[in-house]
């Protein structure tokens, strides 16, 4: 392939999804006459090949990357240059979003794949597909910009594909209040973005990414530039799913399950750390930012945790695990571990959109039915599912050789061993990783095992269902050893035996921790955390199976449905802005402005006397009198100019 | 055709004087008639448009300029220039698709077709004239023609309180005008002292010295300067309008005629920012400079009042309304930033608010003729009835909401960039507008579109048919094109809103960015 047409790879990545979403959103429809009868095999089978066209350009992208600082740039146009104002949009693959294209376009295809009979039963489901693909250009953008301001179009995309998402069975008025719920807390935290991109463009003059770290090296200390990061992050705790933003997302699972597995797991919500990662120049200039990024993803993880643990609806449970999850990311970012932080990205996207797939499978088996309660004994119906569900389980909780035990034992070895990590880092990471092996286990005892309930039998899924599970099962239980540490791979002689940090280490910083720096070695720490976690697996079998936050009252009220937060954001913020608003509207706007009329030119008696004469209908009268005026103003002006 | 804006600006009025004489047999067909009148003046201004040259060494194309009372200095003097020519494209394009997107709505009485359809057409002399006018005096006329055909339209075929409404609205922008006039007056006045013949061309204005108290405060408003400065204010102000000057606006829009509330919101509204973008600011830089803190802080406080007001209405057009507010407020910190990026904003922005404004109130008259009333609470569940009408709304929602891709995001980020490089504290303030203007949105579509029908009217609903469509398209192309290309939308204005913000801001060196990166301190 000559260089002309690689330059041209980022495009033709990023615009196959769109050409998918343009078919399903207008020619489909058209071509059917009428969007509800739109066929979910041609729709699908659109929507799933173009996210395979541009999974094979991802691959042969990855190929063609060349040497260490190998990128593959396309140049598109000037997109607005005006007085100091000047934009150009450019894509750019590099290492780290060639890492991304792939994990957005490769899971995205299998996700696309399984909903074609995932959503068989929908009437209209065109407009479903051409959501999704919609949501993977705008995915694509986001980590294929080379500057700020695009990242921020593909940032704002996604939101939108993630609400039209939510609401996709909008007859139900509590998912479109997920959906609105969604998309306004994002929108709080794309206000830091737009001022940190303001600060940041006034302060560099530039958005691009390569100018923006040639003029910010280490040793720049610049007060406006660390705010500029704080704004950021607070961008990034409203689409990561941070404290205290993070209330949106267990309301987003009123969307179709493969949505919860794109969207918000795998790909739209790992934004955050997708955003640490590309611009660590930024914030790497603000330790005490840091430091509290660390603890906010710490708080956040096990606080998903407990949160995860007092719900009933199985994808409720996984939406505060991804809570949890994204936390775990936030905590290695706070410590500088951005390497760690995205290996953790992409284990969880395969263990996470596993369980998720396999958990759409279960309700789709039991006819809808998202109630653990009401579901028991269904590994003997759903075979495949069952035992995928088991591998992404294994995954999730750490288990050693599956691939989430590499990630976060690196997470929790960073935690403690990082010139920014502590011992109060360390264990919030060991006891949300603990909270992990019991919410886990708690969802398999209830679903899969156990006595089967009346009335809920479950089948197994179509084998297009059940293809993508075992490819993600296969991902999420071997994808860990990119990451095999290199403490390790020394013993079996082997170099560079961390094959993702290997490859990221050019574009992604990472923290060094020196040999004998951290309290205990990798090891200790593995082992430390692979016990905490079967103790959390066992806990969750046996003593803690039956755990119900429901039995007290203090419990229910601050975890359980309309939690603590819930209940804060909606008494302390909507509640007096709808007062504020509506006192505004009964005193300021019908008492002062509208009495200003009657001030104004006239005395207020002459207008109501006007208003009496107009309103028996004699317009001509008035028009007549208020041009007489301006007659004989006119006159005295010309006069006065002409003398 | 060198006589090109002439007809571009009379033939509407002319065709409104003839629709009005109409006989009987004939008045049927008036709507037809002004609808291919605005389109002629369309290609006309389209084809003027394409022989726009952007690196012209006269930045005044199809100059048309005659003596006409020359004891006062006054000329019929038209010209296309950088900053008129965006607005005039809007003006020309909007008209025509808003007699096609009320179609259905006037339909009936055809007397009252044919005195809306004229009366709409000299408005749009008006606002052509006004945008066009190179001569201040031209200007005012121009501005006042729209004055009476608004009042008639809304008096007549307005809601159930047109009468107190028209009169209101009447009231306000009148005073705003006699207060301008009596401006104009000392202003050619001044300058028929100081050369000797009187001589009321922007252009001779512009090159007038005008005292001004430097010292900060309120000393500035009683200078020469400053009190000129007022009285143009006040009609710009209000015609924008600016908060406070904004009491008018919610019974006006909400009482008049989809048409009307379509060509007052998306059209007349811009008058009032065009006026402030080159009269205003460019006139009396000192005093723009002087009293900017005040303006930006109004403007802000706008956004925020304006969104903060549209989320607790009940009635959908009345929320309108108040996000109209909101979303000028940000035209006008644009304008006040005094930078020409955020000017240039300010003027792409006129263009996509008279967009998505219009969208709006279309909307609104697709809903209260299918459904007969604009309460929120009568509404619900019809996106699965009318899915092309929810996703035309949707796309203008989006332009509204500002989402990136839209039209409406790149004027308001240039804004908000140089808002922010006068004053980071007012731009903070107005960005959240973001978040407000999002939840008024969503409301009204959610309220509308989704959830459960409140009755079984919906299943009765028809989608929208062929000519609503065609206007939501159209409105679509331009929201989704100038979202993604901007640049070929502000090209032309670029020189004469730099030219024109080195007037106001000498020390802001144009192109900065260059210089930039020094200015980091390491």
């Amino acid at each position: 392939m000559n260089l002309a047409v690689l330059s041209d790879l980022p495009f033709w990545i990023l615009i196959v999804p769109l050409i998918g979403f343009f078919l399903n959103g207008v020619v489909i429809p058209l071509a059917s006459g009428g969007i509800t009868k739109t066929k979910p095999m041609i729709s699908g089978g659109i929507a799933t090949l173009a996210m395979a066209v541009s999974f094979v350009l991802a691959v042969i992208a990855f190929t063609r990357l060349g040497g260490e600082s190998g990128a593959l740039q396309y140049t598109g146009f000037k997109w607005i240059d005006f007085g100091n104002l000047s934009v150009t949009l450019n894509l750019r693959i590099d290492r780290l979003s060639s890492l991304m294209t792939l994990i957005i376009t490769g899971i995205g295809t299998l996700i696309h794949f399984y909903s074609i009979s995932y959503m068989s039963h929908e009437k209209g489901v065109a407009r479903f597909f051409a959501y999704l693909n919609l949501f993977c250009f705008a995915m694509l953008l986001l980590v294929l910009s080379d500057n700020l301001l695009f990242l921020f179009f593909g940032w704002e995309g996604v939101g939108l594909c993630s609400y039209l998402l939510i609401s996709y069975w909008y007859e139900e008025e509590s998912n479109a209040d997920a959906a609105r719920k969604a998309f306004l807390v994002n929108r709080i935290g794309d206000l830091g973005f737009v001022l940190g991109m303001c600060l940041l463009y006034v302060q560099l003059g530039t958005l691009s990414f390569t100018e923006m770290m040639a003029l910010i090296s280490p040793t720049t200390s610049v007060a406006l530039l660390s705010l500029a990061a704080v704004f950021m992050f607070f961008a990034a705790t409203g689409k990561s799913a941070q404290f205290p933003l993070y209330v949106w997302l267990p309301d987003a699972m009123a969307g179709p399950t493969p949505v919860s597995a794109l969207i918000h797991a795998a790909t739209m919500v790992t934004a955050g750390v997708y955003l640490f990662a590309r611009m660590y120049f930024l914030f790497e200039l603000s330790p005490e930012l840091m430091t509290v990024v660390a603890y906010t993803g710490a708080l956040t993880a096990l606080l998903g945790g407990i949160l995860a643990l007092a719900q009933t609806d199985i994808k409720k449970v996984l939406a505060y695990s991804t809570v949890s999850q994204l936390g775990f990311m936030f905590l290695a970012l706070g410590v500088g571990a951005y390497q760690t932080a995205v290996f953790h990205l992409m284990t969880h996207a395969f263990f996470k959109a596993l369980l998720f797939l396999g958990a759409g499978s279960v309700i789709h088996g039991c006819d809808g039915e998202q109630d653990m309660r009401r579901m028991g004994g269904l590994a003997k119906a759903m075979p495949v599912t069952y035992v995928t569900m088991l591998l992404g389980s294994a995954a999730i909780v750490g288990l050693p050789i599956f691939s989430g035990f590499f990630s976060k034992d690196e997470i929790l070895y960073m935690a403690l061993g990082a010139p920014r990590g502590s011992w109060i880092l360390f264990g919030a990471g060991l006891l949300a990783a603990f909270l992990t092996g019991v919410y886990t286990m708690r969802m398999l005892t209830q679903t899969f095992w156990g006595e089967a309930k009346a009335g809920i039998h479950g089948h197994e899924s179509s084998w297009i269902m059940t293809l993508p599970l075992i490819v993600l099962a296969l991902l999420a239980t071997f994808g860990g050893f990119l990451g095999f540490p290199h403490e390790m791979g020394h013993w079996f002689g082997i170099e560079h035996s961390h094959l993702l940090s290997a490859w990221l280490a050019p574009v992604v910083q990472q923290v060094e921790i020196v040999t004998g720096s951290s309290p205990m070695p990798e090891i200790v720490v593995s082992i430390l955390a692979v016990s905490i976690a079967i103790f959390g697996l066992v806990a969750g079998k046996t003593f803690l199976k039956n755990i119900s936050f429901e039995t007290s009252p203090v419990l229910k009220r601050l975890f359980v449905g309309q939690h603590f937060m819930d209940t804060f954001y909606s008494s302390c913020i909507v509640a007096p802005l709808y007062w504020i608003s509506r006192r505004l509207v009964q005193t300021f706007e019908s008492n002062v402005m509208n009495n200003i009329g009657g001030w104004i030119g006239v005395g207020s008696n002459w207008s109501g006397e006007r208003l009496r004469l107009t309103q028996s209908g004699d317009i001509q009268l008035s028009m007549l009198s208020l041009m007489a005026g301006l007659a004989f103003v006119v006159g005295i002006l010309i006069f006065w100019v002409a003398v | 055709m060198s006589q090109i804006l002439s007809w571009i600006v009379l033939l509407p009025a002319l065709t409104g004087l003839l629709i009005l004489l109409l006989p009987k047999s004939l008045e049927a067909k008036s709507r037809q008639i002004a609808v291919i009148a605005t389109l002629i003046v369309a290609a006309l201004a389209l084809w003027a448009a394409q022989a726009f040259d952007v690196n012209a060494a006269d930045p005044l194309h199809f100059h048309i300029r005659t003596e006409w009372i020359p004891m006062l200095g006054i000329h019929y003097d038209l010209a296309l220039d950088g900053m008129n020519l965006p607005l005039v494209l809007l003006t020309v394009l909007l008209t025509p698709l808003a007699f096609i997107g009320t179609w259905n709505q006037t339909s009936g009485d055809s007397t009252m077709q044919k005195r809306m359809s004229a009366l709409v057409l000299i408005m749009e002399t008006g606002a052509l004239g006004t945008f066009l006018a190179q001569d201040l005096f031209l200007f005012y006329i121009f501005w006042e023609v729209i004055l009476l055909p608004a009042y008639l339209l809304i008096g007549m075929y307005g809601g159930a309180e047109r009468m107190k409404t028209t009169l209101q609205f009447f009231l306000y922008t009148f005073a705003g005008s006699i207060l301008m006039l009596v401006g104009i007056a000392w202003l050619v006045h001044m300058q028929s002292q100081t050369t000797g013949h009187p001589d009321a061309s922007f252009q001779a204005l512009m090159n007038l010295k005008i005292p001004f108290a430097s010292s900060q405060g309120p000393a500035g408003l009683f200078s020469t300067q400053g009190l000129l400065f007022a009285a143009f204010a006040a009609a710009f102000f209000i015609k924008a309008p600016l908060v406070p000057f904004h009491a008018w606006l919610p019974s006006t829009y909400r009482q008049a005629p989809t048409l009307v509330s379509i060509y007052l919101a998306a059209i007349l509204s811009k008058m009032g920012t065009y006026g402030i973008l080159k009269i205003l600011i460019p006139m009396f830089p000192e005093a723009a400079h002087s009293f900017q803190p005040v303006l930006m802080s109004l403007a802000a406080f706008g956004i925020v009042y304006g969104a903060l007001l549209a989320i607790v209405q009940t009635n959908f057009k009345t929320a309108v309304a108040y996000s109209s507010l909101s979303h000028v407020s940000y035209i006008l910190l644009g304008l006040f930033s005094l930078k020409a990026e955020g000017m240039g904003g300010a003027l792409l922005q006129m263009v996509n608010h008279g967009i998505a404004i219009a969208g709006l109130f279309m909307i609104s008259g697709f809903l209260e003729k299918r459904r007969g009333s604009l309460e929120l609470k009568d509404f619900g569940g019809w996106a699965p009835q009318t899915p092309v009408l929810a996703t035309g709304f949707m796309v203008i929602v989006l332009s509204t909401v500002a989402l990136p891709g839209s039209g409406g995001f790149v004027g308001e980020f240039a804004i908000l960039i140089a808002s922010f490089r006068v004053n980071g504290y007012i731009t903070a303030v107005a960005a959240t507008g973001m978040v407000l203007g999002a939840v008024y949105m969503l409301n009204l579509y959610q309220k509308t579109m989704f959830g459960r029908y409140v009755d079984d009217y919906v299943k009765k609903v028809a989608d929208l048919d062929f000519r609503e469509i065609f206007v939501l398209v159209v409105l679509g192309i331009f929201i989704v094109g100038i979202g993604i290309t901007p640049q070929p939308f502000v090209a032309p204005s670029r020189t004469a809103i730099e030219d024109s913000a080195k007037r106001v801001s000498p020390n802001d060196a144009l192109p900065e960015r260059q210089a930039v990166p020094g200015q980091v301190s390491r």
